[in-house]
């Protein structure tokens, strides 16, 4: 088994990520090679679809952190959707992503980047 | 050329001519030497009486002198001037003798006195000297020879002596003593032995001879063996260490005045020499006389030298044209040899010499090249009947190859996991033949389903090509129908169906379909006219048990139409079937005796096997014993299965190397692992993720990155949860002991190991850790519960 992934361009500043597989200590590298290279300071908003995603280890775990990150390193965001049962456990089990936001579909998501959008717009005001 | 006819030939006849001539010679040597010995010694006898005859006649000739002027004296009584004119005389005539006396002694006769004289003529070289041997300083009646001479009655020669002051020579003198009545007169005549020896050495000279005189008394006058001059005779004997038995022989014949001779060994030859003596004349003396042997053999050896050289020329001579006719006579014969030689090696068009004669070899010429053209023509035949031979042996060949490929590729099989093991012989009684075996199992690589064994094994009426072909159609439709049907019957009743079509020729095949659960070890058998296998299985007493599974038996397949049924039985683990053609229990030994079921069930229970192909082996070795050098009649073919029953394996364990990319090793076995035992497979996932935390941190940490380490998985279960115990041989190291990761915050980049750790806590249901025999022992349990 191994992992595929699928980026998707939603805008200039908004990428979408589809995590097919299994994210484990070998297949963590090829996701961290990826974000390096799709992911950089105009990256507003970074989301992983993890419908597909069957199994995660810790390894997964830290590049998720790693990229969360980085992304509030410069003002970014950061969302997870789609958890499966096995994922979501994994992640209950850690505790490690309270601030990270998790959608259950592409709707929530909307909802939160709007508001996210409304919260920028605000705090120039 | 070391055993040629010729070599051997000329050996032969010139061993047995050899043999011949040195027969012939040998007798020829014996004859001629005894012969020539003969004439030699006669020859030699002739020259000692001439010696005799010569020496004899000197002597007589002085004792006639001297006999004559006694006579004289005797007669007319001279005067003394007469009688030394006399004597002068006679001295002159007689040049052998070398002094004369004439003593007339008046002492004898007192009345006379005046008349005595003693008057002596000796030779001094050519001059005639005379000495009155009556003067005082030799004063003749004191001398030895007057005192014998006055003894005598009769005229005797002295010994030999020195007459000093007279003749002053040695000599011997012969003494006529005269009785007259005026005195004793005395005559004498001196033989110088100075003349005798010369004389001696004369004759000695012309012979290889010894020549000796003898006196009267014995003593010797040599001729040039100056060792025995003057000896005496008898002395020369009893002087001698060992005296000679002859000598005393020689003795007396001497004495006896006898003549004779006799061979001996002669020490002054040192040779063995041939001794004569005779008197001389009638003179006193003797005469003795040697000669070695080696002068007569001399010659006789000489004559034997020429003989062998001739013999030896002669056989030379004799090889040369022995050698020289049989060549000749031999030639066609080794041309014909060398054609021989040609056609033993193959080269029939080797041209015969002409038959040269009307003799035995133009003959064994002619039927020779009667041979020749009847093996050419033979040897044609064979190689058009060779060259079609093989033309069908190379059809045969490949279609006993073709019938190979239609039976299964493998003739074994050896599943450990599934439990079964079988095996296949067979061995068609020609090149082709009718028999089959066909073996397959369903669903083999299937980790679910029910897992079968088909056998079927078979064999096609009669043998040979027509029955390969119909074993071909069968195996054919076997391999379409057996796929498709479950039960061992209905295999048997379609395949009947199939073959009963288009059967004009009437072959049929007994045949055994069976079906084996290899889980259940539940089996199906139908036969079609076939024998029914053997069932072995070795009970707890460890008394094999082995029977014939009875059945009732179907009719052959492709005679009409016909409805089998399968008898079902439930076989033990750990149990043999044997089935067979009748290849085996109709097999027959050198006394056509069968070898039959009892033979093979007598086989099976002495013989309890260890595994299907011990099983095959045990009863080839056997059969072959039975039937020795006897021909095989039947295709044989032999099919054993040995089913241990499944085995539960409850526990796996697996090893990898200290290597990330290995892992997916660890997660495969974990995935059969839960698949194998029916687990809940929901759990998968889980214990992929304690795996990988556990092992991920022993990689990286434990080894810090050495790759050629290892870790092993133990995986377990029972009813209530499965057991994964991960060992490695890393620094000691309990994970538990590890401080809480930081949850809630998950920036925290020092805190991820950690965090693996954490999962496995939090996932496990009971976690433990020890470090016995530096060994890391981690053990996890997850309750089989949570994945329902």
């Amino acid at each position: 088994m191994s992992l595929t992934i699928e980026v998707v361009n939603q805008a200039a500043d908004c990428t979408k990520m589809y995590l097919i597989g299994r994210l484990d200590t070998n297949t963590a590298q090829q996701l961290e090679g990826i974000i390096d290279k799709e992911v950089n300071e105009k990256t507003n908003m970074l989301t992983f679809d993890l419908a597909n995603l069957e199994y995660i280890s810790s390894a997964g775990l830290r590049v998720l952190f790693k990229t969360s990150k980085a992304l509030k390193k410069h003002g970014g965001h950061f969302g997870l959707m789609h958890l499966q049962p096995q994922i979501q456990k994994v992640l209950d089990i850690v505790k490690a992503l309270p601030a990270v936001p998790i959608f259950k579909n592409e709707h929530e998501m909307d909802e939160y980047l709007d508001a996210m959008q409304k919260k920028v717009i605000d705090g120039d005001e | 050329m070391k055993n040629s006819l010729t070599t051997r030939m000329i050996l032969w006849v010139t061993m047995s001519v050899t043999a011949i001539f040195t027969a012939i010679s040998s007798y020829d040597y014996w004859f001629t030497s005894n012969l020539l010995n003969l004439q030699l010694r006669q020859l030699a006898e002739l020259e000692v009486s001439a010696s005799e005859t010569k020496a004899s006649d000197m002597l007589d000739r002085l004792q006639h002198q001297a006999d004559l002027t006694a006579a004289l004296v005797t007669q007319i009584s001279p005067s003394q001037n007469k009688l030394e004119s006399m004597i002068a005389t006679a001295m002159q005539q007689n040049e052998a003798a070398y002094g004369m006396a004439i003593v007339v002694d008046p002492n004898t006769t007192p009345k006379t006195d005046h008349t005595s004289y003693a008057s002596y003529f000796f030779r001094n070289e050519e001059n005639l000297n005379f000495v009155n041997l009556a003067n005082e300083s030799y004063n003749f009646r004191q001398k030895d020879w007057y005192l014998q001479a006055q003894q005598l009655e009769s005229p005797q020669w002295t010994e030999p002596y020195f007459d000093e002051g007279a003749g002053d020579v040695l000599m011997s003198t012969y003494l006529v003593p005269v009785k007259r009545v005026d005195g004793f007169t005395l005559i004498t005549i001196d033989l110088a032995l100075s003349t005798l020896q010369k004389m001696l050495a004369n004759m000695e000279d012309k012979q290889d001879m010894s020549i000796y005189a003898m006196t009267p008394g014995g003593h010797i006058i040599s001729g040039n063996d100056e060792s025995l001059m003057l000896q005496q005779l008898y002395e020369i004997g009893m002087r001698a260490k060992n005296t000679p038995p002859w000598f005393h022989t020689l003795i007396e014949e001497i004495k006896n005045r006898k003549s004779g001779s006799f061979s001996t060994y002669c020490q002054k030859m040192q040779e063995d020499c041939w001794i004569s003596y005779a008197p001389l004349g009638d003179t006193q003396w003797t005469m003795l006389v040697s000669y070695s042997h080696t002068s007569l053999t001399a010659q006789l050896n000489t004559y034997s030298i020429h003989r062998a050289l001739q013999m030896a020329l002669g056989i030379m001579l004799l090889i040369l044209f022995i050698w020289a006719i049989t060549r000749r006579q031999f030639l066609p014969l080794k041309e014909l040899d060398k054609a021989t030689q040609a056609f033993a090696k193959g080269k029939l068009d080797y041209t015969l010499p002409a038959a040269p004669r009307n003799d035995e070899i133009g003959s064994l010429t002619q039927s020779f090249s009667h041979m020749q053209v009847s093996l050419q023509e033979h040897i044609k035949e064979l190689q058009q009947e060779t060259k079609q031979r093989e033309r069908i042996n190379s059809e045969l060949r490949t279609a006993n190859e073709i019938q190979q490929s239609l039976l299964p590729s493998d003739n074994e099989i050896n599943n450990k996991a599934l439990g079964i093991q079988l095996s296949a012989y067979l061995q068609p009684a020609r090149a082709v033949g009718g028999d089959l075996y066909y073996y397959h199992i369903q669903n083999e690589q299937q980790l679910h389903g029910p897992q079968l064994l088909r056998f079927v094994i078979g064999d096609v009426s009669d043998k040979g090509v027509a029955a390969a072909i119909f074993m071909a159609r069968v195996v054919t439709a076997i391999r379409a129908i057996g796929e498709q049907v479950a039960d061992p019957a209905d295999l048997l009743t379609q395949l009947n169906h199939q073959l009963v079509e288009d059967n004009d020729a009437c072959m049929f095949v007994t045949l055994l379909a069976g079906t084996l659960d290899l889980h259940s070890g539940e089996l199906k058998i139908a036969s079609a006219g076939h024998p029914m296998p053997f069932y072995l299985h070795e009970k707890s007493n460890k008394m094999p048990l082995v029977k014939q599974i009875t059945q009732f038996n179907g009719p052959a397949l492709g005679l009409y139409g016909y409805q089998f049924e399968s008898l079902k039985m439930t076989i033990e683990p750990n149990s043999y079937l044997f089935t067979y053609t009748d290849g085996l229990d109709e097999a027959t030994n050198i006394h056509s005796e069968l070898y039959g079921e009892d033979n093979i069930i007598k086989n099976l229970k002495a013989n309890f096997p260890s595994s299907a192909s011990e099983l095959i082996s045990n009863t080839l070795s056997a059969i072959n014993q039975f039937t020795g050098d006897a021909e095989p009649a039947d295709d044989l073919t032999l099919l054993a299965i040995h089913w241990e029953g499944v085995k539960k394996v409850h526990t796996r364990e697996i090893t990898i190397k200290s290597r990330q990319e290995e892992l997916e090793q660890v997660n495969t076995a974990l995935n059969e692992f839960l698949v194998e035992h029916h687990l809940p497979e929901s759990l998968l996932l889980e214990l992929q993720l304690i795996a990988e935390e556990i092992m991920v941190n022993t990689i990286n940490y434990g080894y810090a990155g050495r790759v050629d380490e290892t870790i092993s998985v133990l995986i377990s279960h029972n009813k209530s949860h499965i057991t994964m115990t991960f060992v490695d041989q890393a620094k000691a190291f309990n994970p538990l002991e590890l401080g809480e990761a930081r949850l809630g915050m998950p920036e925290a980049e020092g805190a991820v190991g950690g965090l693996g750790v954490h999962l496995v806590k939090e996932m496990c249901d009971a976690c433990s850790y020890e470090y016995v025999a530096g060994e890391n022992r981690f053990t996890v349990k997850i309750l089989l519960e949570k994945g329902k």
